[in-house]
């Protein structure tokens, strides 16, 4: 057996609450690997080779079973300047692209009436025009700006394979590989559409509007989402899903905007095996409950501002728990409290499956962790990872 | 911002266009990633 199918059996083992071999150790690190290098996106975005090699020495020395990123390219910030949109820029050390959504150009009220006439022509054509505003010239204009940009995209292209070679063949397995990728469509409307704040004032203002548009967004995507029991029945890789707007849904909006389309789409793969991971953000006690209508050990949650003892307690006989020391205290708690939270989440956890570590959140740039503080959390991870069966 | 105001032509059918772009012919793995930045635009990921 590969390392890699080693690790693949101790997530399938650890999340169907048997014993695994060892406790699967994953982490998530973007940004903050640079920094480690010494280096920031701004000098290595120009030299793919340079960029995957700096990027990469973290994962040279850190004891890592899995990564959860796939190294698709990161957010081509640059690509996307040579199409005239600005909403990526780098963070003031320049080791973290941000998503400046406060600054970001939102569609009106009026988009709803587009997307429920016509979702496909919005999607691929007027959401396309309005976010990339070098596309709303002649075509022409656009062939070049986009063929400029598609150029500068290929930088990003060329570092991910590297990256992408390294992990096969360090046997570093990807946690996140499935073609069932659930973002609801109202995310898309709250993150690229109406902007955060604008449409958490739809649902209250114009609710049927916004409704009537998320149900002809989901008739759109649920063609590429559709199952396939053929491959369903494989517990990895596993189906995902990243949640953003729900933390700030009640039970009742969360059930109208979110569930109804996901119970359609990864419902049937996960009561066919297939395993499903939730990365939440935000808040989210009020839901977890909600994955108890799927079978035991079907779901991985990682919690985000929750704290993982309670959310344990909510559906840890339910769920799998993945999760390791908040950020919080990586990037601003002393070694020794590091290191004795790691512990607490092995005594907790760890006996008998329904746990994997991993990081609390992504580490995105500089200053989401002292380096002494993650190399001391994950020695500690990798020694208790072993043999607790 | 008018969305009527934008020219009429399908950014899908242009990015296949780039795709045959006589620019790649030399290097495949441009092509690919041109591939890769339209699923990436084309999907809304932006």
């Amino acid at each position: 057996m590969s390392r890699i199918e080693e690790t693949q059996q101790n997530i399938i083992d650890a999340s169907s609450f048997k014993t695994p071999e060892k406790i699967p150790v994953g982490a998530d690190i973007s940004g903050w690997a640079l920094a480690y290098s010494g280096v920031n996106y701004e000098q290595v975005i120009d030299h793919p080779e340079i960029y995957a090699k700096t990027y990469l020495k973290i994962f040279d020395e850190l004891p890592l079973d899995f990564t959860a990123l796939n190294y698709d390219p990161i957010v081509p910030f640059t690509a996307l300047n040579k199409v005239g949109c600005y909403d990526y820029t780098l963070s003031e050390d320049k080791t973290g692209i941000t998503h400046r959504q406060s600054d970001s150009s939102y569609m009106g009220p009026e988009v709803y009436n587009q997307i429920i006439a016509d979702p496909d022509k919005f999607m691929t054509d007027t959401l396309l025009k309005t976010k990339l505003p070098s596309l709303q010239g002649t075509r022409d204009e656009a062939y070049d700006a986009v063929k400029e940009s598609a150029k500068e995209y290929a930088k990003y292209y060329r570092a991910s394979r590297i990256m992408n070679d390294y992990f096969a063949e360090n046997e570093i397995y990807h946690l996140v590989q499935s073609r069932y990728n659930y973002f609801s469509p109202f995310n898309l409307i709250f993150d690229r559409i109406r902007g955060i704040k604008n449409s958490l004032i739809d649902i209250r203002r114009i609710p049927e509007k916004v409704f009537a548009a998320t149900d002809a967004l989901w008739e759109r995507e649920k063609i590429s989402l559709a199952f396939d029991p053929s491959d369903g029945g494989d517990p990895l890789p596993m189906s995902v899903s990243v949640y953003h707007s729900e933390c700030f849904l009640s039970p009742d909006l969360f059930d109208r905007l979110i569930w109804k389309y996901f119970v359609e789409s990864i419902g049937p793969t996960m009561e066919a095996g297939k395993k499903f991971y939730l990365f939440g953000e935000g808040r989210l006690m009020h839901l977890y409950d909600k994955f108890r209508e799927f079978p035991k050990g079907s779901t991985i949650i990682c919690p985000d501002s929750d704290d993982p003892i309670e959310v344990y307690n909510k559906i840890g006989d339910w769920a799998t728990i993945m999760t390791g020391v908040p950020a919080l205290l990586l990037a601003s708690g002393t070694k020794q409290e590091c290191v004795d939270y790691v512990k607490r989440l092995f005594d907790t956890f760890g006996p008998n499956g329904g746990f994997i570590y991993y990081t609390n959140k992504e580490l995105i740039s500089s200053k989401d962790a002292k380096v002494d503080n993650l190399f001391a959390t994950y020695q500690m991870a990798d020694e208790l990872s072993r043999g607790r069966g | 911002m008018d969305t009527n105001q934008f020219e009429e032509f399908s950014v899908e059918e242009l990015f296949k266009e780039l795709l045959t772009d006589e620019s790649w012919e030399s290097d495949p793995e441009i092509r690919e990633g041109v591939s890769s930045y339209m699923f990436y635009v084309v999907c809304g990921y932006v």
